[in-house]
């Protein structure tokens, strides 16, 4: 390796490389004037040589030692560069190197040290000394000026630009913002894809962003079908009265802020607002006389204005309801709180909407203050703020766990009545990527064609006040898009669980294993909502022929059927049955198959019959040919058995919530249930999770499956499916959500 | 500002200022020498063979360390024979290959012979085994049954030791192959570790922008023979950095596992960690530029401007037209519905620095195995937010698809870059027992963690 490294050899100041865990304590006195900003933030001030430098001022602290370090990175929010040193500590201020500016950083008019000073767009960082020095080591840049920025957690970043062969002391002023979350602030426009990006918008700056955040699912968070179903009790796929009154709805209107609620609706079903509010019993879900919203509103339409948290989601105003989760929310975390017991805006993410005012030409106006991941956002336009919440993962566990006081919940089973209903970020940290590859390792890609986070072309005028951006290291620009389950450039569900199929003949049989694995995800397949699952399906051929199933274990009842039928019912008699459905019977053996699970499916505390997992094995399927009433005829008797599932056959061109309970196969749910031990509830309603076999980060589940081989050489298919909701809720809702197939196996 | 800002646009359209930066390179560093060298002077001197045996290639290789300055300290830097790249040791395929190594450098290692399909005892791993120490030696002999363009480096240490010097190439020729004269390019970047901490420390790679030396050389100008047909042996020796590599109508006639079925035209390749390349190169009437297009292994090409790292010209002497037919077979990939038997996930963070393969984290692993004769397939696919050059030590694979799609042309290699969220299926014949390494050839994600143990017994 030849080094050709030159620039920092010339340095005269001494640097190390440390990596210290810093505390943010800063010493700087608190003074009563924190709060105003008048004269301390003022951009024009730090490019004012006259006042910046000031050596008069610096010259009297000569004497004073710094140490200068460059501390953990990932804590701080950046990547080192390579730094070597002579010394560890330099005497302040004296840089007679012009590309080693000494810098004094003041806080509210205070020398304040421990404040993170470095080059922006750059990797290293500095520490001020007890009297606020520090000294900036500066690269060369891709042509732009060279800034050096100030980060102190209470106040916004500041910075000056170096001038040309000027060793400093240059001065930054920063200034305390006011921790007084501003109810009355209205929640800044993300952008309208309708219209052009006024500089209102965040789209104005950010449209790249923009672009790749809008259509995911945190835009849609508070607009989807399934979210209002759920929580009205409208039944959004039913459009006609006629078919709502059969299906046993109320086609009635309803009075929302959006435009969204004012037309007619079939209303019936489970829904939120009628959970929550026992006493309206409203065939429209309550939403006109509700009192109790629950916390629904604080992740899914986080930025309604006025109060945070626990807001009702039909009030939601039109940006709030079409924006979701967008750039003002997002960015206005202060910090974040895992132990507040409630979610999102209402609890764990303290948003803290600005409240400094400033005075303009114009008037008054509010002091801009964002939250984000980076030390050197050094524009008076966004007020930035760093937080490492953005990095760590922290704030995705805002609302991605959450664990439900259900009062009605054993508190044997589930202390303090908590049942865990949103566990992703607790199963990410638990397992092999806790607290080493983060959420937005997979989540959040790097973009290495992008400048900066802002669009930096000069043709555009957001770019007029936009002096201080400058380009940053390829891929250090992250995508909005949130890659998910439901993001298909990525795939992430084809990357996410492994299936293996091994074969054998035995004897007249074909045994079949199938293991599952969850080797891609930092997290549990499926995680997030309970009402999703995964299941794998069987089948085996001889050439084109079908082989008929003889034993092994069966996709569970929780992933869906139509009816259940125990066997002193008659199995003959099924109500809701169609032609060419088919009936399949399982035997009991009273065994339970375990696992290791989340929370008390996992640690020890409940036992295998508590795990609730009943070993349910094939005896026979039949299917029906034909009906008169709800008699049903079919294609062969059906064998004796404990259970008999009324399911649907798999069609690969149709499969739009088929129900497979009693197939070959297997799957994984968390399984919320009522008060009336209904399975697959929505978890507003669950009291008790009955199973939570979903597979957690390195685990894997290996199923037997027995066939009648008839063949020399039969064929096997296995397929893996990713199921967002119970096909019950998905007819009563006439949703049409098809499963996702994640992977198939032919051997 | 408007003034500054507009000239830092010119830097990402492509104005020709140059754009490094955080590569501790000045900006406007004019006093890079513009040199230019014949071919003799920019190929890496070759390996003498001590063994007058026509099939045994019998050489000695000492690892030495010396000290030189960086950044003002003193920093250790290890050669081969004294020279870096190492000496490039050219046999014939069949032969049997001998390399007495000698360690003297004050820590332990060992050399491992990417791409080579050797017996495991000489794979130059520590899974197992222990590392050559100072002052000890090692005798490593294998027979060559493979024919294109490997390399050695050691996999000991590999992060610094591959880094500050510690690689050459090694050629195996076909018996009869086309006589042309070879043109050996070893891309390193240059200034990938200036400092220790960075050996245990692997997030700070990201980003950076790659200098690229060829050979070590600061050349600007190669001089070559108009007409005369180039063989044109390429690798990127560097730990991290991924090279882009185009020049005007290129012909690529190897990969990584010697000549391709068929001549590819493409517009520029990509070179990971450990890739290797040949070319036929001409020189016609116009100096012909190789230009490196800035990718980053963080998912894709930059906003950078393409930069020029060397331009062959003409050394005034012309040679007869000659074509030459290369002996490339026209075979068709195979074509596998076969499931995987095997599945890599590659997964971690560049921010934190923590890399993992399958959700595990080297050494605590749980090798997966083969049995030895087999034919699998293996499935590497990445969900994390780098791209990984995913490389197997022991046996040779054949690409089936890229993200479901099959291949189009066959492919056999040792390495495959996966890029962000893709996958991609390889088939492998499991006939050369031993506890293979399986890991991505960025040296900081390996020793990060991402490596594991495939096993053919």
């Amino acid at each position: 390796m030849a080094v050709r490294t030159r620039f920092w050899s010339n340095h005269r100041a001494g640097i190390i490389v440390l990596f210290l865990s810093l505390s943010w304590a800063c010493d700087c006195d608190d003074s009563s004037d924190t709060n105003d900003s008048s004269d301390t933030n003022d951009s024009s001030d730090t490019n004012d040589s006259s006042d910046t430098n000031d050596s008069s001022d610096t010259n009297d602290s000569s004497d004073t030692k710094i140490d200068i370090v460059n501390e953990n990175p990932f804590e701080t929010g950046g990547i080192p560069v390579e730094i070597s040193a002579e010394d560890e500590t330099v005497v302040v201020p004296i840089s007679d190197d012009p590309n080693a500016p000494v810098i004094q950083v003041l806080l509210d008019g205070e020398p304040c040290p421990n404040v993170l000073v470095m080059q922006g767009g750059k990797s290293a960082h500095f520490r001020t000394n007890a009297n606020g020095y520090a000294i900036v080591p500066l690269l060369p840049t891709m042509g732009s000026d060279r800034i050096i920025v100030a980060s102190h957690p209470d106040a916004r970043i500041g910075f000056v630009i170096h001038e040309e062969g000027n060793p400093g002391p240059y001065t930054i002023k920063l200034s305390r913002f006011s921790r007084e979350d501003n109810e009355s602030y209205i929640f800044m426009d993300p952008g309208t894809p309708e219209l052009p990006d006024y500089s209102y918008m965040c789209s104005h700056c950010h449209r790249p962003t923009y672009s790749e955040w809008y259509g995911t699912v945190h835009q849609k968070a508070g607009s989807s079908n399934q979210l209002l179903d759920l929580y009205s009790g409208a039944a959004s796929g039913i459009t006609e009265p006629t078919l709502c009154e059969e299906r046993g709805g109320v086609w009635v209107g309803l009075n929302g802020v959006h435009e969204r609620f004012s037309g007619e609706k079939c209303y019936f079903g489970e829904n939120v607002l009628d959970f929550l509010n026992p006493a309206c019993s409203s065939p429209n879900g309550c939403a006109s006389t509700a009192t109790e919203f629950g916390q629904c509103s604080n992740c899914h339409v986080p930025g309604m204005n006025g109060k945070l948290g626990s807001r009702n989601i039909l009030q939601a105003e039109k940006r709030a309801h079409d924006s979701g989760v967008f750039c003002d929310v997002c960015h206005r975390v202060e910090s974040v709180d895992l132990e507040n017991e409630n979610p999102g805006v209402g609890g764990a993410l303290k948003l803290l909407r600005p409240s400094d005012v400033i005075q303009g030409v114009v008037g008054d106006s509010l002091e801009p203050l964002f939250f984000g991941p980076r030390h050197d956002v050094p524009t008076n336009v966004m007020g930035a703020v760093q937080r490492d919440h953005y990095r760590n993962g922290k704030i995705c566990g805002g609302c991605h766990e959450y664990h439900q006081t259900v009062p009605e919940a054993s508190s044997t089973k589930w202390p303090g009545n908590k049942l865990p209903v949103h566990s992703t970020y607790s199963e990410w940290l638990a397992g092999p990527f806790g607290g080493k590859v983060h959420c937005n390792a997979c989540h959040l890609p790097p973009m290495p064609h992008r400048v900066n986070g802002a669009v930096l072309k000069p043709n555009q005028l957001a770019l007029e006040g936009l002096a201080t951006g400058f380009i940053r290291t390829p891929g250090t620009i992250r995508s909005h898009g949130l890659v998910g389950p439901r993001t298909t450039t990525e795939n992430l569900l084809a990357l996410a669980a492994s299936m293996f199929v091994d074969k054998q003949r035995i004897g007249d049989e074909l045994v079949v294993n199938v293991k599952i694995e969850n080797r891609g995800a930092g997290h549990a397949i499926p995680t997030g909502e309970p009402s999703r699952s995964i299941f794998y399906t069987v089948d085996a051929f001889c050439g084109d022929s079908p082989i008929r199933p003889k034993g092994g274990v069966t996709i569970p009842g929780f992933i869906g059927y139509h009816q259940m039928k125990k066997a002193d019912e008659d199995w003959t008699q099924w109500e809701s049955a169609k032609i060419g459905q088919v009936v399949r019977v399982v035997r009991r053996e009273g065994s339970y198959i375990d696992y290791t699970g989340y929370g008390p499916f996992g640690d020890g505390r409940f036992t295998v019959a508590e795990k609730g997992l009943q070993r349910e094995v094939f005896v026979g399927e039949s299917t029906i040919l034909s009906m008169e009433g709800s008699q049903v005829t079919l294609d062969a008797p059906l064998p004796a058995g404990e259970i008999a599932y009324l399911g649907d056959a798999l069609s690969t061109d149709d499969t739009v919530a088929f129900e497979p309970a009693g197939r070959p196969g297997f799957g994984f749910a968390r399984v919320m249930v009522d008060r009336n031990g209904k399975e697959r509830v929505s978890h507003f309603r669950a009291i008790d999770i009955r199973v939570d076999n979903r597979l957690l980060p390195a685990q894997s589940f290996e199923g037997e499956h027995r066939f009648a081989g008839s063949c020399e050489t039969p064929t096997v298919h296995a397929r893996l499916w990713y199921r967002r909701f119970p096909g019950w809720l998905m007819r009563e809702k006439m949703w049409s959500i098809s499963d996702t197939l994640m992977m198939e196996v032919l051997k | 500002m408007t003034r500054l800002f507009f000239i830092s646009i010119g830097c990402v359209v492509g104005v020709s200022l140059s754009c490094k930066e955080d590569v501790g390179i000045s900006v406007f560093d004019f006093s890079k020498s513009v040199r230019s060298l014949t071919l003799e002077a920019f190929n890496p001197p070759e390996a003498v063979d001590t063994n007058p045996s026509p099939t045994l290639f019998e050489t000695e290789l000492e690892a030495t360390q010396y000290s030189k300055e960086v950044n003002g300290k003193m920093e250790t830097f290890y050669h081969y024979n004294g020279q870096v790249p190492g000496p490039t040791i050219r046999v014939k395929v069949g032969d049997t290959v001998r390399v007495h190594l000698t360690n003297n450098l004050e820590s332990a290692t060992t050399i491992h012979w990417h791409g080579l399909k050797v017996p495991y005892a000489m794979d130059g791993v520590t899974w197992k085994a222990e590392p050559i120490e100072p002052g000890a030696s090692f005798l490593y002999e294998f027979t060559v049954e493979q024919t294109g363009t490997f390399w050695y480096h050691p996999h000991f240490d590999t992060e610094k030791q591959l880094d500050r010097g510690l690689y050459g190439v090694l050629i195996v020729e076909e018996d009869e192959g086309p006589d042309v004269p070879e043109i050996v390019m070893i891309f390193d970047d240059a200034g990938e570790h200036m400092n220790h901490d960075h050996y245990v420390d692997r997030r700070d790679h990201h980003g950076k922008v790659a200098s690229w030396l060829i050979n070590q050389n600061e050349t600007d100008f190669l001089e070559l023979t108009k007409g005369q047909v180039y063989r044109l042996r390429i690798l990127n020796a560097s730990n991290v950095q991924y090279l882009n590599l185009r020049w005007p109508q290129m012909k690529q006639i190897g990969g990584d596992q010697g000549f391709l079925s068929v001549l590819r035209h493409p517009e520029s390749v990509l070179f990971g960690p450990g890739d290797r390349a040949e070319f036929e190169l001409v020189l016609e009437d116009e100096p012909l530029t190789l230009e490196s297009v800035p990718y980053s292994h963080l998912g894709g090409l930059t906003f950078q401007a393409p930069e020029v790292i060397l331009t062959a010209r003409a050394d005034g002497e012309e040679a007869a037209d000659v074509e030459v037919q290369w002996p490339l077979d026209g075979q068709p990939p195979s074509f596998s519905e076969q499931a995987p038997d095997i599945i890599y996930t590659l997964q971690g963070d560049p921010w934190s620095g923590k890399w993992l393969l399958s959700s595990e984290s080297f050494p605590n692993i749980e090798p997966r195995k083969l049995l030895q004769g087999s034919t699998a397939i293996l499935e590497i696919r990445n969900i994390s937010n780098a791209e990984h050059p995913f490389h197997l030590h022991g046996l040779v694979f054949e690409i089936i698809s890229r993200n479901g799609i099959p291949v189009t042309e066959r492919e056999m290699s040792d390495t495959i870059n996966i890029p962000l969220y893709g996958r991609a299926r390889l088939k492998v014949h499991a006939d050369n027992p031993g506890e293979w390494m399986a890991h991505c050839h960025i040296l900081p994600h390996a020793y990060g963690g991402m490596m594991t143990v495939l096993v053919v017994e």
